[in-house]
């Protein structure tokens, strides 16, 4: 269950980053902090050359470089298998299973769980985030 | 010496555009276009079926992707552009009416090509596409490398994620392989992508059309497939169980199978039992 909120939740996602080559290499030149949000649950991770420094509950007076906001929901569809992390990601509606009309086709329809902040760099160590999402899968199963 | 394969890659001027294509086999051709962002490799599984089936098996290079060159030096910004490219290709290595097979940008592509040209067409294959795709973002913002520095993992990842999750590891980073190419030329397919629009436009189509679409595919919902089946006169569909978004690279054998059995109703192609 994604609980980003629980320090135990935490320290777990802190230690599996921490064991996982791809996120070291993906992240061997970022020094920034990355904003996790299931609805109100949060945690901020300090990023720096490949290493979880620090990780918070709460938000940090100097905010975050970039964040991945969703609801929980959207996250244990992560979780569950039920929706793959670049499909939860990328915007564009790509279900109409109520809606058989396809009333609401959009290509550039909100993602289940948002990328915002400095996309520049987000998407500079877009590879990362899919070792992220995998461990944050990994924790909350 | 190792034994070399049995596909050839040759050039051919298009309109004044120096164009790769890979071919093998003899008899009925079929040209085969490739996704966003790659290029004819994602056919080298199923060229060889097709060609034992009795067909002429060609995959193009698109314009700026892997060996061909764009056209006037710039990326297509449309699937219609493409689709032109195509027909002209088309009628440029082939001495008689062909079939069309395409994925994903390809599959529009092959649409596009029913909705212009289907009385110049022996059968149309598209795979993962259909009238209209509004599944994924213009990129616009993001066509280049200083825009969007990330791109080159944003898109093999798109890639890799929608194929089956049944697809072994290697293939997985085969197909990663084949999505390293250029940013400007993927960008182009994907506005294309996001753009393309032929909805009303197939009603009077003239050839038969295989629609296949792949149900782990989360880019191209089966509802959107099925609505442009119900735009064709002469069209059959199917869904491939444990197949995303590359089917002809995930499940050459019934691709091949589906596309053989579909020619020989139609009595395009002719013979016995189809293989695969």
């Amino acid at each position: 269950m994604i609980d980003f909120g629980s320090t135990r939740f935490r320290d777990r996602l802190q230690e599996a980053l921490s064991r996982h080559e791809g996120f070291a290499l993906e992240t061997r030149w970022f020094d920034g902090s990355i904003l996790l949000e299931a609805d109100e649950s949060r945690c901020w991770l300090k990023v720096y050359r490949g290493r979880i420094v620090e990780a918070l509950d709460s938000i940090p007076p100097f905010g975050s470089t970039f964040r991945l906001r969703g609801s929980r929901q959207a996250w244990e569809e992560l979780v569950s298998g039920e929706r793959r992390f670049a499909d939860l990601i990328m915007p564009g509606q790509r279900r109409f299973e109520n809606d058989p009309s396809l009333s609401s086709a959009d290509g550039a329809a909100p993602p289940r769980i948002a990328i915002e902040g400095n996309l520049l760099e987000a998407t500079r160590i877009y590879e990362a985030l899919f070792h992220l999402a995998d461990c944050v899968s990994q924790v909350a199963k | 010496m190792e034994p070399l394969e049995e596909i050839t890659g040759r050039y051919v001027s298009v309109g004044g555009t120096r164009t790769f294509f890979d071919e093998i086999g003899t008899g009925i051709p079929i040209v085969c276009v490739h996704t966003a962002g790659s290029d004819s490799r994602e056919y080298r599984y199923l060229l060889p079926l097709l060609a034992k089936s009795g067909m002429r098996a060609i995959a193009v290079d698109l314009p700026g992707h892997s060996r061909s060159y764009p056209v006037g030096w710039r990326p297509a910004q449309t699937i219609h552009e493409h689709a032109e490219f195509v027909y002209q290709f088309g009628r440029a290595v082939c001495d008689q009416r062909f079939v069309v097979i395409g994925c994903s940008i390809g599959g529009d592509i092959t649409i596009d090509l029913v909705a212009n040209h289907s009385d110049e067409l022996l059968a149309a294959v598209p795979m993962e596409g259909a009238a209209w795709t509004p599944t994924f973002p213009n990129p616009v913002e993001m066509s280049r490398p200083s825009w969007m520095p990330g791109w080159q993992d944003v898109m093999e990842r798109a890639a890799i994620s929608s194929l089956a999750r049944c697809v072994p590891e290697e293939r997985v980073t085969e197909l990663r392989w084949q999505h390293r190419g250029s940013q400007l030329a993927a960008a182009g397919d994907l506005c294309g992508w996001a753009n393309h629009d032929v909805r009303g436009r197939l009603r009077d189509a003239r050839c038969p059309v295989l629609l296949v679409v792949g149900r782990e595919d989360f880019w191209v919902p089966v509802e959107l497939v099925q609505a442009t089946a119900r735009e064709l006169p002469d069209c059959e569909m199917e869904v491939l169980d444990q197949v995303g978004h590359y089917p002809m690279f995930e499940a050459p054998e019934r691709v091949a199978a589906l596309v053989v059995k579909f020619l020989r109703r139609k009595g395009i192609l002719s013979g016995g039992e189809a293989r695969g």
